[in-house]
């Protein structure tokens, strides 16, 4: 097993207005690594990492990989119901909570080491596991997807060669860093070609407006974002001139819908492309090669090294055409969920994942997605799964019922909202219960909108 | 501006966010009073667009009060001269 520091070639990162050089990111990767080795004292090789789109977030991502531990990817805004249930299924020996202030590490102040001591069964065998991400709560409950240093390299070296990514080139993914799209495409790939990247957010209107100045200042070849940047990048003024250095712009999360991406060829003259993935699949499984033809309905072609089948409920194969599950074969395929080798055997049968998602694949090859096998929303490229958000709402002693669905939207994918039953189900109670889910559960899973039943 | 707009303006955003209009003060920051963060916000001016088949222009975004919103986007409802 290669350690996917072992790939790591870095050229500039950009962010905040500063440049910051190959030297200085590698010395303040080893500075995690060292100060992690010297002050563990658990046996849990978890680290959890609230990850914000900052330069810290790089440093303490391949420190935690260089130093030999896991990197369990935590959503910076996450609130305690989920982490309690994450911390007690792999208690971390260290949490990198990165001050967003500063861009140098204060170790002792920012890194909080843990004396869990966990039974050697439960961590055995996971020695290729370079990063964890919680997902697939389909069942209510969420799972690690244990992402091995061959499949994030594997992966890597896919999107490299499917986009072009090359020293020189300038990424930008202005997308949560706790997103496998935007850490495997904005910041792990380039870094494996000495590719130039910008740390840039859409956490405020501002700050999203600010990308489009980042074209002409950066000079951006490629771009990848989510549906609701494109559509306010098309607005912005005299857009065209601004993007002359870009190669590619690319799309995520949630599906682009012809509307927005019609508007922004109209309003730029660039065609937006757009691939499909999953966390379990280490980020694109399919993607529209650049000299393909584009058909707006379909996510492209199987990338190199995966392998795309159409299943039946009885796991047989799905003839061109027709209906089924998609799954994924290939080394970008996690290993599994950690500890649940139960949901892990349901996903993957006979090497083949399965993605819970349904589609077709036509005679061209080019894979179609119809729908969802599993029972999940999609907010904006944020995956929220029912039963787990009804779990964490019925926590409230108020609460008799609570139903939790999707609308469409388009900019969005779904927009999430829910059927509340309250047993005192007064004005000022509604307004109690809104406020105590905010306060409780991480922002983007709270329902946009609630119907209270009486 | 015509009532139709503003009530249809009105439609559209209170399908984003639970609120009473009658509460809401014209004259104040809107996203504050309804708390509706910056993606709710584009995609409320996202689904106008789509409704009523305008183009809502990026000033919008600088809109902060109702007034200043319904102004802008219901100039883009109206019909057109010409």
């Amino acid at each position: 097993m290669q350690p996917l520091t072992d790939f790591l070639h870095f050229g500039n990162i950009f962010f905040n207005d500063k440049t910051y050089s190959p030297e200085t990111i590698r010395a303040s990767i080893d500075a995690v690594a060292e100060n992690l080795t010297k002050r563990f004292i658990s046996n849990s090789p978890f680290v959890y990492l609230f990850a914000p789109n900052h330069i810290k977030t790089v440093y303490a991502l391949f420190g935690i990989i260089k130093a030999g531990r896991i990197c369990v990817l935590v959503d910076p805004a996450l609130k305690h119901f989920e982490l309690e249930e994450m911390m007690k299924d792999s208690p971390p020996g260290a949490l990198i909570r990165p001050d967003r202030q500063t861009d140098v590490f204060d170790f002792y102040k920012e890194i909080e080491v843990k004396h869990y001591q966990l039974s050697p069964t439960r961590i055995k065998g996971l020695d290729d596991v370079a990063i964890m991400l919680y997902t697939a709560a389909d069942d209510g409950f969420a799972k690690g997807a244990m992402l091995t240093h061959e499949n994030l390299s594997v992966s890597a070296e896919a999107i490299i060669e499917s986009i072009s990514l090359t020293h020189g080139t300038v990424s930008c993914a202005p997308i949560s860093y706790h997103h496998l799209f935007a850490l495997q495409s904005g910041v792990i790939a380039p870094c494996f070609v000495e590719g130039d990247f910008i740390i840039t957010e859409t956490s405020s209107l501002e700050k999203t407006r600010n990308i489009a100045r980042l074209f002409e200042t950066r000079s951006i070849t490629h771009f990848h974002a989510v549906p609701f940047v494109y559509y306010l990048l098309g607005k912005e003024q005299e857009t065209a001139p601004r993007f002359s250095s870009v190669k590619l712009m690319i799309c995520g999360g949630n599906k682009l819908s012809a509307r927005v991406a019609n508007n922004f060829k109209k309003n730029t003259g660039i065609d937006i492309w757009e691939g499909y993935g999953l966390t379990e699949t280490s980020l694109a499984i399919t993607w529209h090669p650049p000299a393909a033809v584009v058909y707006r309905d379909s996510v492209g072609l199987p990338l190199a090294g995966c392998q795309i089948r159409i299943s039946s409920e009885d796991k047989s194969d799905i003839p061109p055409g027709q209906m089924g599950e998609i799954c994924v074969r290939g080394k970008t395929v996690m290993k599994g969920y950690f500890c649940n080798d139960v949901a892990t055997q349901k996903v993957i049968v006979d090497g083949w994942f399965h993605t819970g998602d349904l589609g077709k694949i036509d005679t061209n090859g080019y894979i179609h997605l119809s729908g969802l096998k599993k029972r999940m929303l999609n907010a904006g490229g944020n995956k929220i799964y029912p039963a787990e958000l009804e779990r964490f709402m019925k926590r409230h002693n108020n609460v008799m019922n609570v139903e939790v669905f999707g609308e469409p939207d388009e900019l969005m994918g779904d927009k999430v909202k829910a059927k509340v039953q309250l047993r005192n189900n007064s004005p000022e109670f509604q307004k109690i219960y809104r406020e105590w889910c905010l306060e409780n559960i991480t922002k983007y899973k709270v329902p946009k909108s609630f119907e209270f039943l009486s | 501006m015509e009532d139709m707009v503003k009530q249809n303006i009105f439609s559209v955003i209170s399908r984003e966010v639970a609120l009473d209009f009658n509460s809401i003060d014209p004259n104040a920051d809107l996203r504050e009073q309804v708390n509706m963060d910056s993606m709710q916000f584009v995609a409320v001016l996202a689904r106008l667009e789509k409704e009523f088949g305008i183009e809502i222009p990026i000033s919008a975004m600088e809109a902060t009060t109702l007034n200043e919103f319904l102004s802008i986007v219901g100039n883009e409802m109206l019909p057109k001269a010409g």
